[in-house]
């Protein structure tokens, strides 16, 4: 794991406030995306999260789709990054490990930092090249984790790569419908129930933003892998 | 407290027995019998008219996918689809039908999608019941309360990019009383394209966002992509048909000016609406909106269909093409009859900006005629085809061509310098005006080397320092 | 009320909606409970209940309890926090309205999102306020994580806003006596509190339950 110092994360969805911004405190984060071959070890050691055994409260029938059996990811490299896992799978692991699921506000934090500086958005065309990763088609089968260069903290795969799970996955109230969000009707909720975007102008954070909004936990997709951090 | 109760009960029950007696004498209401499928087409099909006097409720189910398609030859982009292409598949059913719509998202995908049906009453069209992620399917149900021919499309946000990567098809919602029947009718669907590449630049072309917040698109395209509905694959018809074009504009950005060149619409429903206009030549179809347009074709031909803001047409690749079999009608068109010599005033010729890409020179004449097929596809294949055919008449034929084959040096200056006189080509004469092509010497000479020596062509390489000389002596 | 209401439905359907219409939503309603497949027609395909979760709470009274502590009767659940002025009381006040129209041994439950703030006397100040009873209601608090756990588990969306708020879902959860889901009602309006209150209905009818 690499040290992520701590800093501010501005929100996209700034809820209509002047805010300041998210303070984070120092952590550990994976510098790779969670592996086939790491998760192989997990349910190896974690009977009740073998595919056969798992409680269909906590993962869709398609929990590790691809795998041959409990023990078994066939055909899939060990070293491709983990898919087909729901967000009770990956907290599971995570705490098996000592470790935890970054939250939105730490990984989007982490996912903003350019190839020399904590704020990509200082370097030549980061959102363009961002959004046309984000924007390729999944390459199938995925590749191996660690493909892509390391950004400012010494951290890979980001983007383009999958999407990966947060603690937090279940906290925007997006609907889906993207017009109407700019605008719900404060009634419906506590608080200021005006959810407006701080860039309009970041395309690949919305899409982020829209995915995270439109699974449940135990959502298990091709395209949705994780990474995992741990507290100083 | 009880007797107060079951008075005030009987009042109110006899009061609605009454109300609902006068509801179904009022709103003649129909009810639903049976259940069918949807049948869906892609473009330019249209599913069959519905024969049912009756709604009933009609299962549509539509898939979401992310695919690596053709834009252009040699241009290829990452659609984002309802069905498979662009535009998505198009649905019809009829006024007070229920539908009930299964919206599914392919596994692969990776975005969440949902769908905003502009025929549907109700919270964001459908979009606030219907956001999907991969590998997941929603269902909603809506009645088709309102006739007309409707734009869908994907609103997940970032919704520009969701449209801009072709989220968007038609739904018509037939009225009750039907459509009138006609021979043929089609599916048309314009919409624009923002790539990070120019017009033409060959390779896999992402989407452009600050293009798109410009609304300065690279294509404007019928159908999906360039040449969708051009030569082999133009929309056909005989001689005599009555037509309806059943035509959207998915945007996501401009306004189109639909005009078919060489016919008159006898019918526009504006807007998709119920208002029929008469006698129209040209007709705004708003992004996120539609028109049906009716006419008969009276005489044979290709008959050109275009953006009528007119660059979009020949430079970004707004054309399509209805060709028209049977016989001559010499009383609503006589063909030609007399030719002259005849230039503008002050006949200043055009010349196309065409920013060379960064390709290395070709080396040898199969990469000559590679790269020649790539910048005939972006410069000349508008009008002379793709085929090389030209259309009879009006631009002249490149394959098998007598003036183009008979001169190398003569070629070059036309396509340097353009040409503005009549010229004879295979006996036919032709006295429109080209546009000069501004292009390096190396593809001018790709150009050339492509078009001498395709479609049974065989004229030999043409060389940039051949370019070079006649520029120089011009 | 209530008859009004229905003459209202009957009405309106005369005109312009059908049966179709009104089996869809009722399909729809069962898909959108936090993702899992409702539909009595799919086998079940194992363990769908939500006391498998091993999570510890305290309530009000400062009882320490599991969630399977909560089975073998109906609970209708919500997540709320107690200084939220708008939407939580409109959510206690149609769970209160439930309990009247339900009269039988239903237990009712408020999580609270707000575990920072809500400790158990704020959670006992809270129901001594709102009269709740604490025969029936569990005003519960626990960890962070198990919270968001929870909301997971419930499909509930929950987020602190920059002025200490919170912005929720209002989704009301019918469980029954097992701890599976077996209504949701994902906004608080007067007709769909009384779709719940027929759920509740329904599970007690189905577990035997004094009705």
């Amino acid at each position: 794991m690499l040290l992520i110092s701590g800093g501010v994360y501005k929100p996209l969805y700034d809820n209509g406030g002047d805010v300041e911004g998210v303070a984070l405190a120092p952590f550990y984060m994976d510098e790779n995306p969670v592996t086939v071959g790491d998760f192989l070890e997990f349910v190896t050691a974690n009977p009740t999260w073998r595919k056969s055994v798992i409680s269909p409260l906590f993962s869709e029938e398609s929990y590790l789709l691809l795998w041959k059996d409990d023990l078994n990811p066939g055909s899939l490299g060990r070293k491709e990054p983990v898919t087909h896992v729901s967000w009770f799978a990956a907290k599971a692991f995570a705490k098996w490990k000592g470790n935890r699921l970054p939250t939105i506000a730490e990984w989007e934090y982490v996912g903003s930092a350019g190839l020399r500086s904590p704020d990509g958005k200082t370097e030549m065309d980061f959102q363009k090249n961002l959004l046309a990763l984000t924007n390729q088609p999944k390459p199938n089968p995925l590749p191996d984790v660690g493909g892509s260069p390391p950004n400012y903290w010494g951290i890979r795969d980001m983007h383009g790569l999958l999407w990966e799970w947060v603690s937090d996955f279940n906290s925007a109230l997006i609907t889906g419908e993207s017009r109407a969000d700019a605008s719900l009707e404060r009634k419906l909720y506590c608080g200021s129930g005006v959810v407006g975007a701080s860039d309009f102008t970041d395309y690949a954070a919305f899409m982020r933003y829209a995915f995270r909004a439109s699974v449940t936990a135990a959502y298990s997709g091709s395209n949705l892998g994780f990474r995992t951090v741990r507290s100083l | 407290m009880k007797d107060i109760f079951t008075q005030s009960w009987r009042v109110l029950l006899a009061f609605s027995l009454t109300i609902l007696m006068l509801a179904a004498t009022g709103c003649k209401n129909e009810t639903l019998q049976g259940e069918e499928n949807a049948v869906l087409t892609h473009a330019p099909a249209v599913p069959a008219a519905i024969t049912r006097n009756y709604p009933t409720k009609v299962i549509v189910e539509l898939e979401t996918t992310e695919v690596i398609r053709r834009l252009a030859d040699g241009v290829a982009y990452t659609f984002w689809t309802f069905g498979g292409e662009v535009p998505g598949k198009f649905i019809r059913v009829r006024q007070g039908d229920q539908v009930e719509f299964h919206l599914n998202n392919h596994p692969d995908s990776k975005m969440p999608h949902n769908i905003d049906l502009h025929a549907v009453t109700g919270p964001g069209g459908g979009a606030a019941s219907s956001f999907t992620a991969p590998g997941k399917g929603t269902v909603f149900s809506f009645e088709a309360l309102n006739p007309g021919l409707f734009v869908y499309h994907c609103a997940t946000a970032p919704v520009g990019m969701h449209i801009a990567n072709g989220m968007y098809g038609l739904i018509l919602v037939e009225p009750k009383e039907g459509l009138p029947p006609v021979d043929k009718e089609f599916y048309v669907m314009q919409s624009e394209f923002y790539t990070q590449g120019a017009y033409g630049e060959a390779g896999l072309q992402p989407f452009d966002m600050s293009k798109a917040l410009l609304e300065t698109p690279d294509y404007v395209v019928f159908n999906g992509s360039v040449g969708s509905t051009t030569g082999d694959k133009a929309l056909t018809a005989n001689v005599g048909d009555r037509i309806r074009l059943f035509v959207g504009n998915g945007g996501p950005n401009l306004v189109s000016s639909f005009h078919v060149i060489g016919e008159i619409f006898d019918l526009v429903h504006t807007e998709g609406g119920g208002v029929a206009n008469t006698n129209v030549q040209t007709t705004l179809v708003p992004a996120g909106g539609s028109a049906m347009v009716e006419f008969t074709v009276d005489v044979p031909g290709t008959f050109i269909i275009v953006d009528h803001s007119i660059f979009r047409a020949f430079n970004k690749g707004a054309l399509a093409m209805l060709t028209v079999t049977g016989d001559e009608n010499a009383q609503i068109y006589s063909g030609l009859k007399e030719e002259h010599v005849y230039l503008p005033e002050g006949g200043g010729i055009q010349e196309i900006d065409v920013t060379s890409a960064n390709v290395p020179p070709a080396q040898n004449m199969a990469e000559r005629i590679e790269a020649g097929s790539r910048i005939f596809a972006a410069n000349c294949a508008a009008c002379h085809q793709p085929s090389g055919q030209g259309i009879a008449g009006v631009f002249p034929p490149l394959a098998g061509s007598d003036f183009l084959m008979a001169d190398a040096a003569r070629a070059i200056g036309v396509v340097v310098n353009g040409l503005s006189e009549e010229i004879e080509v295979n006996g036919v004469k032709y006295n429109g005006v080209m546009p000069g092509v501004r292009l390096s010497d190396e593809d001018v000479a790709n150009v050339l080397t492509f078009v001498r020596n395709s479609w049974g062509n065989e004229g030999g390489e043409t060389v940039p320092a051949d370019v070079a000389k006649v520029k120089s002596s011009h | 009320m209530r008859i009004y209401f229905l003459l209202f439905v009957l009405i309106w359907s005369g005109c312009s909606k059908s049966e179709t219409h009104d089996m869809a939503e009722h399909d729809m309603a069962t898909h959108d409970a936090a993702g899992m497949v409702l539909d009595a027609e799919t086998p079940v395909l194992g363990d769908h209940s939500l006391y498998q979760v091993e999570s510890s709470w305290t309530n009000q009274s400062g009882s320490t309890l599991s969630l399977s502590s909560l089975a073998g009767k109906p609970q209708v659940v919500a997540m709320t926090y107690t200084s939220c002025e708008v939407s939580c009381p409109r959510i206690v006040s149609a769970m209160q309205q439930i309990q009247r129209s339900a009269k039988s041994d239903v237990g009712f439950v408020l999580i609270s999102i707000d575990p920072d703030r809500d400790t158990e006397q704020k959670l006992l100040a809270y129901a001594d306020r709102m009269g709740l009873d604490p025969a029936s209601w569990n005003l519960l608090t626990g960890d962070g994580d198990d919270v968001r756990e929870m909301a997971a588990l419930l499909g509930v969306r929950y987020q602190q806003m920059p002025d200490g708020e919170f912005a929720h879902s209002n989704i009301i959860t019918v469980l029954d006596g097992e701890g599976v889901i077996s209504h949701q009602q994902n906004e608080i309006a007067s007709d769909l509190t009384s779709q719940t209150i027929e759920a509740v209905k329904s599970v007690v009818r189905a577990e035997g339950g004094l009705n």
